[in-house]
């Protein structure tokens, strides 16, 4: 029978490795999440439950890195690749031609526009749920979206040109 | 919150709202209200609604990694409170692709974008997770594409599918390169498992010959129709264990197939999995198994609240329709139809393949597909109601072929200029049209409509359902108040009985009748029409006689699970009017205001249309759809005939798949005769033309056709010359023809179909046809 660690363990992780940028740190987050889940008495969880596991995920997610002394790795993605000279993984799939505009735009967005993204559309949360789960204001969490997404389609009409090009010639 | 806009195409409340989440009712009416004023600001919201769903759509291709076996160990069995969880939330896609008023531009981009990895990815794209960060890449189960449809792993286990048969308990995929998929703790005890992730080439259902087939793979995994899967049929179980899980809260999910085969409930309630599986495992869901939208109160975002019935048959009815075969110009060189303006099919479709199923068959209809489109074409001059243009390209999906294309154009009406109005609508409100993708949507649509509206307009509501009652009688519509009060009181209930409706409607309507205006009954209902009259037979001909008497009748059909295609459109037909199919706001919109003048005005009724081929130049042809308008040759110039009506500014797009003379030809062949000699081309065969069309039609308030005639000569172009207009109408039919798996479709694919469209899309891409290509793109997700 499917039990609610089958249905959320997999976005949970996959949301945990996001933040901590790294999958065993991610897993051991969501571990944890479940123990204190199991501990939680099911009415007060209940009508509420991706909420709060996706909070108090997030939040051993900072611990972690908190305690780990890993900050960095939350917020440096974007900024490192820029910063040194080596070819990034972003580069490095754009030589090799497999373009994928929609990751690409993605990546370079700042991490809290990245995570509420993450939230808004890869675990359906609304943005009240993600508003509290993230700690900021509902309109914030408008603000942001809409910001992110902007700048997701800003990016890909920058490169819209040479795709149509390409794509004609292919049948 | 303040609901004024300073300036709205930055406010974030528009992102909102195209997401569905804006909540503040007033917020709300707000933002409708500028988007009826604004196409820019419509376009802006489609733009942004696709923009979001691209980046849904990468997003969901990230691998969602389980825990670790030893993890899972030491989280051990679950409290048993935990242990059971129904509430699978549906995600809210339902703003997705409302009816198509996106950017151009925009949309264009996106299109460029998604066919960019469509076409350039021989392997899968990287996930996020392998581009973050290079560390993770080791270990981490990064590569997000490759996944086979698990169906065929089912069936036919390749090398790939190398995952032995009870697998971890949680149904995630993963990628065979990181985790060797060992049974583990956590056994399922469903038996569930999913075969590892294997090779694309591994998937029978792909050539392995396609080059496309790793991008269609890529670009559409199915990865999570299992969980959803899974998740549909422990909420169905639950439910009825249970009996907790409210009818609102279902899920949608997996609906429409289940639809197909109702999974066998055992004693106890028990739904057996590997059957239900097996209905449905194919479908990539719509849904992201993360849980719990609420079901949102916006109506825009109705439609993809289905009436949810997951786990009962439904009795969506459509008649069974065979294609149009090629036919030997020689033996057959007439071709007669009705013209048909119907576009109920296309909306219908796009609600199946939003549920995230393929359409029934026969729920596609090929012609109202390509007539949802507008192409320009000239517009009448001088007396003529209508205009035809004609011309012909080689076929896209058969090169030796040629594609003839006839676009007709009635002449369009001024809106201060249409005739008054004098409509009744007729609702059904049976309790079947509780749901609030029904009544609710209808009432929200009709108060659209009225507020487009005059003083010179007369609008009555009557309503049935166990018995009809006049809700408001016939009223000028510059007492909106009144007229709006009396819609606000319509409720559902009660079984159904549409005949005394229908008198009572028709009773109506002759009662206010305007002599040279628009009389109309509107009738809306979800199909459950015919208690009162056992037959459909006899409720047609109260209709036809009706019709007669200057009375037109509309249909709208709306909501899922109950929806009697076939019946309702053949009522609009006898009722010389109109059929479409409301599956949302937007649509609502699309029919009832934007369309009103050729909905409601009709500058051609009983309109017919005969071919002649010219069999010095053609072989045979194929009619592509109008399989239901088909007429007797007689028929053509024979007046009691009905035809088909054409409103103001309405389009008809009709497509012949050509077979130019001295080709071989795929209509079956037929001994010559033995006692008449076949009929030989004459003089005029000798001429360069192709064909010659006749279009007969009435005036709408005149009993004697009148005929109109066209000729079409000249040389065909390639289909890359073709005009973009072309293009695209040949598009769609290839569409319909693939969804019917129709055996004319030649090499058309679904990815062909993309290229095609967007090669006619061009800079201008209209709003319509970028929703199109969204379709098309949902349907490479559920194919087969």
């Amino acid at each position: 029978m499917r039990s609610v660690l089958d249905a959320y363990q997999g976005p949970l992780v996959r949301y945990a490795a996001h933040l901590t940028g790294d999958l065993d740190l991610g897993r051991d987050v969501v571990q944890d999440t479940f123990l204190r889940l199991w501990k939680q008495k099911r009415e007060k969880v209940e009508g509420h439950l991706p909420q709060w596991l996706f909070t108090v995920c997030r939040n051993r997610a900072l611990d972690v890195l908190r305690k780990e002394n890993r900050m960095n790795r939350i917020t440096a993605t974007g900024e490192l690749e820029a910063a040194s000279g080596a070819p990034g993984p972003a580069q490095l799939l754009e030589r090799k031609e497999n373009v994928n505009r929609v990751l690409l735009a993605l990546q370079s967005l700042p991490p809290r526009e990245q995570e509420v993204l993450r939230l808004k559309f890869q675990n359906g949360l609304s943005y009240r749920e993600i508003a509290s789960t993230v700690g900021i204001s509902v309109s914030n969490v408008g603000y942001l979206i809409h910001t992110a997404v902007k700048k997701v389609r800003a990016e890909l009409e920058r490169h819209s040109k040479p795709a149509a090009a390409t794509s004609r010639n292919v049948r | 919150m303040k609901s004024d806009f300073q300036d709205p195409a930055q406010d974030p409340r528009l992102t909102a709202y195209a997401l569905g989440e804006l909540t503040d009712a007033n917020e709300i009416e707000a933002v409708e209200t500028l988007l009826q004023r604004s196409p820019e600001l419509r376009r802006e919201v489609e733009s942004l609604r696709a923009t979001a769903e691209l980046i849904r759509f990468e997003l969901e291709q990230e691998p969602c990694p389980s825990l670790a076996p030893h993890q899972l160990a030491s989280l051990g069995e679950p409290p048993r409170a935990w242990r059971l969880w129904p509430r699978i939330r549906s995600a809210n896609r339902s703003w997705l692709f409302p009816a198509g008023l996106a950017t151009a531009a925009a949309v264009a981009v996106m299109v460029s974008a998604a066919l960019l990895f469509l076409q350039e990815t021989e392997e899968p794209p990287l996930s996020a997770a392998l581009q973050r960060q290079e560390s993770v890449v080791d270990e981490a189960p990064a590569v997000s594409g490759r996944i086979t449809n698990q169906a065929h792993d089912q069936t036919s286990p390749g090398p790939g599918a190398a995952a032995p048969p009870q697998g971890l308990a949680q149904t995630v995929p993963e990628p065979p390169r990181t985790v060797s998929p060992a049974p583990a703790a956590g056994q399922d005890s469903s038996g569930y498992s999913l075969p590892a992730v294997s090779e694309a080439a591994d998937s029978p259902a792909v050539s392995p010959s396609s080059p496309v087939q790793s991008n269609e793979q890529r670009l559409f995994p199915s990865s999570r129709s299992e969980q959803d899967h899974e998740a549909y049929v422990e909420t169905a179980r639950t439910a009825e264990m249970v009996g907790s899980v409210s009818e609102s809260k279902r899920p949608p999910i997996s609906y429409a197939r289940a639809r197909v085969v109702e999974p066998p409930v055992l004693p106890g309630g028990i739904v057996r999995e590997r059957f239900a599986r097996s209905a449905d495992s194919l479908v990539p869901l719509s849904v992201p198994f993360s849980p719990t939208v609420e079901v949102r109160a916006n109506l825009d975002e109705l439609p993809a609240v289905p009436s949810p019935v997951p786990n009962r048959s439904s009795t969506e009815d459509y008649r069974y329709q065979e294609e149009n075969p090629f036919k030997k110009v020689s033996r057959a060189p007439l071709s007669t139809f009705g013209i048909d303006v119907d576009t109920a099919s296309y909306a219908n479709v796009r609600r199946f393949l939003r549920q995230g199923s393929l359409p029934p068959r026969d729920a596609v209809r090929i012609e109202e597909m390509v007539n949802y489109f507008s192409y320009a074409y000239d517009s009448p001059r001088g007396e003529n109601p209508v205009s035809a243009l004609m011309e012909m390209v080689q076929a896209p999906w058969k090169q030796e072929h040629l594609l003839l294309r006839i676009g007709i154009q009635a002449k369009a009406i001024d809106p201060g200029q249409r005739p008054p109005g004098n409509l009744v609508f007729l609702l059904d409100v049976s309790g079947s049209m509780r749901p609030a993708n029904k009544l609710p949507l209808l009432k929200r649509a009709i108060r659209l409509l009225i507020k487009n509206l005059g003083e010179k307009d007369r609008v009555a509501f009557v309503t049935y359902a166990g018995e009809s009652q006049v809700v408001l009688p016939s009223t000028p519509c510059d007492r909106k108040e009144e007229i709006f009060r009396a819609l606000e009181y319509i409720m559902a209930g009660g079984p159904t009985n549409g005949e005394a409706g229908i008198r009572e409607a028709y009773a109506t309507a002759a009662g206010h009748f305007i002599p040279g205006g628009t009389n109309r009954v509107i009738l809306a209902t979800d199909g459950d029409f015919n208690l009162g009259m056992t037959d459909e037979g006899s409720l047609i001909r109260l209709i036809r006689e009706q019709a007669r008497s200057g009375v037109f009748l509309s249909v709208l059909g709306l909501g899922t699970g109950n929806y009697k295609d076939a019946s309702l459109e053949s009522l609009a037909n006898r009722g010389n009017g109109n059929f479409a199919y409301l599956d949302s706001l937007a649509e609502a919109r699309k029919v009832l205001v934007r369309e009103m003048g050729a909905t409601l005005v009709t500058v051609a009724k009983d309109a017919k249309i005969q071919i002649e081929f010219n069999p010095a130049r053609v072989d045979s042809y194929r009619l592509i759809g109008y399989e239901n308008r088909a007429l007797r040759h007689e028929e053509f110039n024979d007046d009691t005939r009905d035809g088909g009506e054409i409103g103001a500014g309405h389009q008809v797009t009709v497509l012949y798949e050509i077979v130019p003379a001295g080709t071989e030809s795929p209509a079956g062949r037929v001994d010559p005769l033995k006692y008449q000699t076949s009929p030989a081309p004459n003089r005029d065969g000798d001429s360069d033309e192709w064909l010659t069309l006749k279009i007969r039609y009435k005036p709408p308030d005149q009993d004697v056709s009148r005929l109109l005639e066209f000729t079409h000569s000249g040389s065909p172009v390639t289909f890359a010359d073709a005009a973009p207009d072309f293009r695209f109408a040949s598009a769609v039919a290839a569409f319909g023809m693939i969804l019917r798996d129709s055996p004319h479709r030649g090499t058309a694919s679904l990815k062909r179909v993309l290229v095609w469209t967007l090669d006619s899309t061009g800079d201008d891409l209209q709003e319509p046809r970028a929703e199109f290509v969204e379709l098309v793109a949902k349907a490479m997700a559920l194919e087969r």
